[in-house]
């Protein structure tokens, strides 16, 4: 469905992606791992235009293009199959949680008010949440805001989900709610790329992993080979330290 | 001693029927002129300021350079000098404007140029992560814009630009100059007649300040509403 091929990014002189290569297939849950300044952020953002990269193919639906010369277009078009949950949520802070989920069915794709408001509401009952949908991002608490946040990625029923490190920016006893929902996704057979630290997620429910190290993809394989037995020095390295630390 | 008494008892029986005969003549026109004139120019100033603010931040070429010169030269120069020059020196280009209208553009663009700094601040002040977002749920810039960004900002905005409001309703009196018969005017010709400056300046400063107060109670319950969503 999905397939990038040679990102390379720099920013200045630092060389953050060196090269990237990988295929999302339908209904895939992809866990990228790799230990802090790897380049998975950059690889999501570059993935999702909301960063330019210097040179690399993307191919989305059999249809091909230059990363670095994309059109404003296209990235818009491509934009609409795609959603991204951020590590901080990013909330629009002046909508209420349904407003949150209905705006990129009612103001991007032009849906009609009601129709958008029956699904928004269907998602917020997805994640459990129904009964905030007239609150504000501020009268929610962090696990509740990315709630909201993977709803809104619900909304406009995406291809696929880049998660940038979802539960990062969580309270420990917030972290449980949210990956809950999203290992129902993954059962229902959303296609979902997941930046995560969350061993016992990534073991539990990706399908695969991909393991980054320094800007390239050091290892990737099917999760239970991955978690079984990893090939290299630095996956064993990094899987013991993590591991270590929980 | 009597005799003072009795003047005294006189004169102060003058100032107070002064103050009470003069209320209607200074309020009616604050009414009538000083507050539309305020509330017409504020508005256009806010059309203004947005306009300025907005083509700024968004890089439009040409017309963020002209709104960075309309702000240099607006900020640059005295109010006074600015009505002067449009009410008394563009009749030299054969630009004749009545009074009213004179000073409701040079109050707006004023403003505007005040407030134009104050929503650019605001605007930049919306987290990156805000815009993001709205092109990950498939907006475009201008959707954000109108959608995201400005809403936010105009909240961050609110108080300066309550602020700017509070002091347009005093700079109003500047009009004056221009011949318009807002309440400063008004009362001028009132002292002309009676010779009373220091009770009738005092009544016009306290009308003003009574406006200026409900403007500031208006304002702090807004403001504690809109923090209520902070
Ligand atoms: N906008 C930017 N400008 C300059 N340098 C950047 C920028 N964004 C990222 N970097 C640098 O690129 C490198 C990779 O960053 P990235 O955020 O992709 O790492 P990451 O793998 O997501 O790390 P983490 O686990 O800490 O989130 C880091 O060294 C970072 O400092
Ligand atoms: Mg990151």
């Amino acid at each position: 469905m999905l397939t990038v091929k040679d990102i390379h990014k720099s920013f200045g002189d630092l060389q953050v992606l060196k090269g990237i290569d990988f295929t999302i297939n339908k209904g895939d849950v992809i866990a990228v791992l790799g230990s802090s300044g790897s380049g998975k952020t950059t690889l999501l953002r570059c993935m999702n235009f909301l960063e330019k990269a210097d040179s690399g193919v993307l191919i989305f639906d059999d249809e091909e293009f230059d990363l670095h010369k994309i059109r404003k277009k296209d990235i818009n078009r491509l934009r609409k199959k795609t959603a991204f949950v951020f590590q901080n949520y990013n909330l629009f802070r002046n909508l209420t949680a349904l407003q949150n989920v209905t705006i990129g069915l009612t103001v991007a794709r032009k849906m009609d008010k009601k129709t958008a408001e029956e699904i928004g509401l269907k998602m917020l009952d997805k994640v459990g949440l129904l009964d905030r949908k007239d609150h504000y991002p501020n009268e929610l608490s962090g696990g509740q805001q990315q709630r909201v946040a993977i709803a809104r990625a619900l909304a406009t029923s995406p291809e696929v989900i880049f998660f940038d490190e979802p539960t990062s920016a969580l309270d420990p006893e917030l972290i449980g709610e949210v990956l809950s929902v999203m290992k129902d996704l993954a059962e229902e057979g959303m296609t979902m790329v997941v930046v995560t630290h969350e061993l016992n997620f990534a073991a539990n429910v990706a399908k695969k992993v991909i393991f980054m190290e320094d800007g390239q993809i050091l290892e990737s394989n099917t999760a239970e080979e991955f978690f079984k037995s990893p090939k290299e020095e630095r996956t064993k390295e990094f899987l013991a330290i993590i591991n270590h630390d929980n | 001693m009597a005799e003072f008494f009795v003047n005294t008892l006189q004169f102060s029986e003058r100032l107070v029927t002064i103050f009470f005969d003069s209320f209607g003549k200074i309020f009616v026109p604050g009414i009538k002129v000083t507050i539309p004139l305020t509330l017409i120019s504020f508005s256009i100033s806010l059309v203004i300021a947005v306009f300025a603010a907005l083509v700024q931040y968004a890089r439009v070429p040409v017309l963020r350079h002209i709104a960075r010169f309309y702000i240099w030269i607006v900020r640059g120069t005295p109010l006074l000098v600015q009505l002067f020059v449009i009410f008394f020196g563009l009749p030299s280009l054969g630009v004749l404007l009545n009074p009213f209208p004179a000073a409701i553009i040079v109050f707006s663009l004023n403003t505007g140029a005040y407030d134009a700094e104050n929503i650019r601040a605001a605007i930049e002040a919306v987290p990156k992560g805000q815009i993001e977002a709205g092109y990950c749920v498939g907006m475009s810039y201008m959707q954000i814009i109108f959608r995201i960004v400005l809403p936010q900002a105009l909240r961050t905005a609110f108080p300066p630009l309550s602020n700017s409001l509070i002091s347009l309703v005093k700079d109003t009196s500047l009009a004056a100059n221009i011949t318009v018969v807002e309440m400063f005017m008004a009362t001028q010709r009132i002292v002309a007649r009676t010779y009373e400056p220091l009770l009738l300046y005092i009544e016009v400063a306290l009308i003003y300040l009574i406006f200026c107060t409900i403007l500031t109670k208006v304002q702090t319950v807004w403001e504690r509403r809109l923090r209520a969503l902070d």
